[in-house]
């Protein structure tokens, strides 16, 4: 009796948590995440980077480890381990706001085509294909160089071109909810649509949203990272792809100073994991239809 | 006009545009100029079968779906015109039970949010305990008890008959003037729809309320409603007090469907006319009366040109107080019951 | 030798608290050519135990005690092999859902057709062909439709579609799962009168499950009720919906949930509260909750389906009681 409600239950934070934890993927995902959250939030303030504590003089320069620098030093003597911490924070914060731009824009845009259907659900749709088309990179690399190489331009960049999937995703969702009885129902007892989609279809697209969310952040963590390594990034906000960029440049890779160029690439790899291991659990836990071992 | 009226239909129509494959537009009439009347207190039964048009014509009085022409008068107002803010505080006034109560709840709801949402929306109550109250009271007289317990449940977690029980609670909490229920019972178990059915009797008698009960079943329409109407392929056919237009039915259409009507006893199955063929789509209407392509008396009378060529219109029988039929002979049905 | 017997079966489901049984010691039996209706509301196990005679069971469920001889062969001692040669041959079905159970992209006819080879392989395409054309006249469908597709037809016509795919084979049983529901009053009409004159022209038996005791009283020469895993009570259908009657409560009171318009206007009447779960310990006569004539031993002691005369057989202390008063 109870088979057409399976994804319906009401439940908080904990118990997501809870549940992201009994399953192997989400667990390894998690300690991902809390890991270079940590590198990110707190290590920055213990050890912070100044970028211009330059090295004194041509022998302090792609230094190997040693006690003085423990990762290392880059090409201008700089401490490495330091700029790895402060990279993190960086590259989170930009995967993190793009993110933000990205589901507001997806999502409203899609609970608005799905929910209105009709001429307005084919506008936006086309809209939508537009921006799923346009091949993203040129795009970024030809506002990056219009805009300035500046953190909030990146962001706004990135952001504005990942939302096209979450559209896509939130409006077949919604379109499915549209469907259902309690919809015409509540506008029978007399509310708004407005009100509709409030109570009756955000409640229900939110487990959707957020799973979604969670795996664009590990997009737009990995766009940042690209879009820095090329030198559109912000020279003054040092990410783990402006770090890349800036071993490539000074030819760390060919003088195989790997200190530098190694632990901005393992840890674009290590939270791009986390993200995408965390998101798809997440997944996995709020649609069931999609299978597993349960 | 002598008695007060809940709602009264004028030469209501609904049309669907079809686009059809080979590129056509064709256009459906579902429902295809329907005069309705439910006094104050009176429970009318629309009976038809699937693609007669009445969930068109429920959804349409509901104002869910755009009518193409006609008036909807309700509790004096005509609300075809109504739209936006206007319509949205009309719509305290008229409610509707669904058919299917696993799909109109939404399940995220906790059944006494569910109860609560028709006050939110019209402001009703002066405080959030108020409306919990009045939603307590509400689910109570739905005949779900302990109401505080059963409240705080989610929607999901109900049985079939305590959900369209919600279903009924949340439609009374308005008093509305009219309740529309589309098939109320057709997705219950047989023990369980004479309690679903006894509270909106109840309802009745207590609150004074109207119903036009939507259903395919003409033996529960027999039994709930005052007065039944028979729609086909959009259009009246028959109306007239239940006990009336079972015990003398007078359209053929009619007839047929009376005579088939399943009893839970041994009966003799000689007395049947089953009708060959199926209702037609409301894109091609058949030219005449709408009947005629599976009218046995058509055949019977040697298939007269009037049939054929004229519509027939929904006429009170000259020997029989407010029995209206849409035939032209129906004189021929007469008696011989 | 009756065609079907089914003795004491049992069969459960897995649950996470352990195994409940969605039949719980059913006999059932259906004579050659015999039209037996099987009634009882959602849950009950009579879809349960009608498939479990193909052995179409969904997985996980497990046929413990209890046996089922068709034609005096106990198929549940059969291999996956033996009973398939026993499937759509001699025992097929017509489903609920008329349009899943359809291959859209096929026509009628040859989806007919099909089953007709797959288990005679010595049958031509052309012998094949006949034989649809055959069917599709016995089931009313015009010959001119066998190159359609399901989408063409409507509700009515897709069940006539089954009823002819389960005839191809032209089995002894066909069980046919709620085959009226969903379907408008005509048309249910129109369906159980074919499915009566195909048993009478072709001497089939027939299993009818509905959850409509109504419908059946017209159709069938015998019905059955289910209630919560237990048979409740079986007989002629002269005898049940007749001025006998029904003798077990929850047949008594189910029938009287019906409107009947050859009787006077009254408002029916329901059973109070709801069939007890499966999934928990049942103790006692498992009606007896919502039974208004219950006694004291209802409640501790399993009631025997009991045979009172006449062929009618019921699972009520106050039936068994009746019958050794008469005695």
């Amino acid at each position: 009796m109870m088979k057409r409600d399976r994804t319906s239950a009401n439940h908080g934070f904990w118990y997501f948590m809870g549940k992201l934890w009994a399953d192997r993927m989400g667990r390894w995902g998690l300690i991902a995440l809390a890991i270079t959250t940590f590198i990110a939030v707190i290590c920055p303030i213990f050890f912070p980077f100044d970028p211009s504590k330059v090295g004194a003089d041509a022998a302090s320069i792609l230094t190997g480890p040693s006690k003085t620098h423990l990762l290392g030093s880059d090409e201008l003597g700089r401490d490495v381990l330091r700029q790895f911490f402060t990279g993190a924070r960086i590259s989170l914060f930009v995967g993190i706001m793009a993110t933000v731009i990205s589901t507001i824009v997806g999502s409203g845009l899609g609970i608005f085509a799905g929910y209105y259907m009709g001429r307005l659900d084919g506008i936006l749709m086309r809209i939508t294909d537009f921006f799923l088309v346009v091949p993203a990179l040129p795009l970024m690399i030809a506002l990056g160089a219009i805009f300035g190489q500046n953190i909030t331009v990146i962001i706004m960049v990135i952001g504005f071109l990942s939302w096209p999937r979450t559209a896509r995703i939130v409006r077949s969702q919604t379109l499915s909810l549209r469907q259902r009885q309690f919809v015409p129902r509540a506008k029978s007892l007399g509310s708004s649509n407005l009100r509709i989609i409030r109570t009756h279809i955000v409640p229900h697209v939110m487990p959707l949203i957020v799973a979604n969310t969670i795996l664009v952040v590990a997009g737009c963590i990995l766009s940042e990272a690209t879009l820095s390594f090329i030198g559109l990034g912000d020279p003054d906000r040092i990410s783990w792809g402006t770090m890349l960029h800036f071993s490539f440049v000074s030819g760390a890779i060919g003088r195989g100073a790997w200190w530098y160029f190694l632990p901005p690439g393992f840890g674009i790899l290590f939270i791009v994991l986390g993200f995408t291991l965390v998101g798809h659990s997440f997944e996995k836990i709020t649609n069931p239809r999609l299978g597993g071992s349960e | 006009m002598s008695k007060k009226l809940a709602l009264s239909i004028e030469d209501l129509h609904v049309t669907y545009q079809l686009n059809g494959a080979s590129g056509k537009n064709k256009v459906a009439r579902a429902v295809d100029g329907v005069d309705l009347q439910v006094a104050v207190g009176e429970t009318l039964a629309l009976v038809g079968e699937s693609g007669s048009g009445k969930t068109s014509m429920a959804n349409a009085i509901m104002r869910l779906i755009d009518p193409s022409a006609g008036k909807i008068v309700i509790d004096g107002v005509d609300v075809v015109p109504l739209q936006g803010k206007g319509l949205r505080s009309m719509r305290r006034n008229f409610q509707m039970i669904f058919q299917d109560p696993f799909e109109s709840l939404d399940p995220r709801q906790r059944v006494i949010e569910a109860v609560m949402e028709p006050l939110e929306i019209h402001g009703i109550g002066g405080s959030e305990s108020e409306r919990r109250e009045m939603a307590l009271a509400a689910l109570a007289q739905a005949g779900l008890r302990p109401a505080a317990e059963i409240g705080e449940r989610f929607t999901h977690q109900l049985s079939g008959g305590q959900r369209q029980r919600v279903a009924i609670a949340s439609a009374i909490i308005l008093k509305p003037a009219l309740i529309i229920a589309d098939e109320p019972v057709s997705m219950l178990d047989v023990s369980l729809r004479a309690g679903i059915l006894r509270v909106m009797a109840d309802l009745r008698d207590q609150l004074g309320v109207s119903y036009l009960f939507i259903t395919h079943d003409l033996s529960l329409a027999w039994m709930f409603a005052d007065r039944i109407a028979v729609i086909y392929l959009g259009r009246i056919v028959e109306e007239a007090s239940a006990v009336d237009l079972i015990a003398n039915p007078m359209h053929p259409y009619t007839k047929a469907l009376v005579s088939v009507i399943p009893v839970p006893e041994v009966t003799a199955l000689e007395d049947r006319i089953i009708l060959t063929g199926e209702i037609p789509s409301p894109a091609s209407i058949p030219s005449g009366c709408r009947f005629h392509p599976r009218c046995p008396l058509f055949r019977e009378l040697g298939e007269p040109e009037q049939c054929l060529t004229q519509d027939p219109v929904l006429q009170i029988q000259s020997n029989a107080e407010s029995h209206h039929v849409a035939c032209f002979f129906s004189e021929h049905n007469k008696g011989n019951q | 030798m009756s065609l079907l017997e089914i003795r004491d079966l049992h069969i459960s489901y897995p649950n996470p608290k352990g195994e409940f049984f969605a039949v719980d010691g059913v006999d059932l039996t259906i004579e050659k050519g015999e039209f037996v209706g099987l009634a009882g509301e959602s849950g009950c196990g009579k879809t349960t135990l009608a498939l479990s005679i193909p052995r179409l069971l969904p997985r996980g469920s497990h046929i413990g005690a209890g046996s089922i001889h068709f034609n005096g062969v106990d198929t549940t001692a059969l291999s996956e092999e033996g009973m398939r040669a026993l499937r759509w041959k001699e025992i097929s079905v017509v489903f609920q859902g008329a349009l899943n159970a359809l291959n859209p992209v096929h026509t009628i006819g040859s989806q007919i057709a099909e089953p007709i080879r797959i288990h005679d392989e010595s049958v031509s395409k052309k012998q094949a062909h006949d034989r649809t054309l055959e069917l599709l006249e016995a089931v009313g469908i015009p010959a001119r439709r066998f190159e359609d597709f399901p989408h063409q037809f409507s509700g009515g016509m897709r069940q006539r579609v089954m009823i002819a795919m389960a005839l191809s084979c032209m089995p002894k049983l066909v069980i046919a799962d709620e085959p009226i529901t969903a379907l408008d009053v005509m048309t249910q009409a129109q369906i159980l009168d074919l499915l009566r004159s195909l048993c009478d022209r072709y001497s089939l038996s027939m299993l009818l499950i509905s959850h409509d005791l109504s419908v059946l009283a017209q159709t069938c020469d015998r019905v059955a009720v289910m209630y919560a895993g237990k048979m409740a009570e079986q007989g002629p259908t002269s005898r049940v919906f007749g001025n006998h009657g029904a003798k077990h409560p929850y047949t008594q009171r189910l029938l009287s949930a019906y409107p009947n318009i050859k009787h006077e206007r009254k408002f029916i009447d329901g059973i109070p509260g709801y069939p007890p779960d499966l999934s928990q310990e049942q103790v006692g006569c498992r009606f007896a909750d919502r039974c208004d004539v219950a006694l004291s031993r209802c409640a501790t002691e399993v009631p025997e389906l009991i045979d009172i005369g006449g062929g009618q057989s019921v699972a009520c202390h106050l039936a068994s009681d009746i019958r050794a008063g008469v005695q």
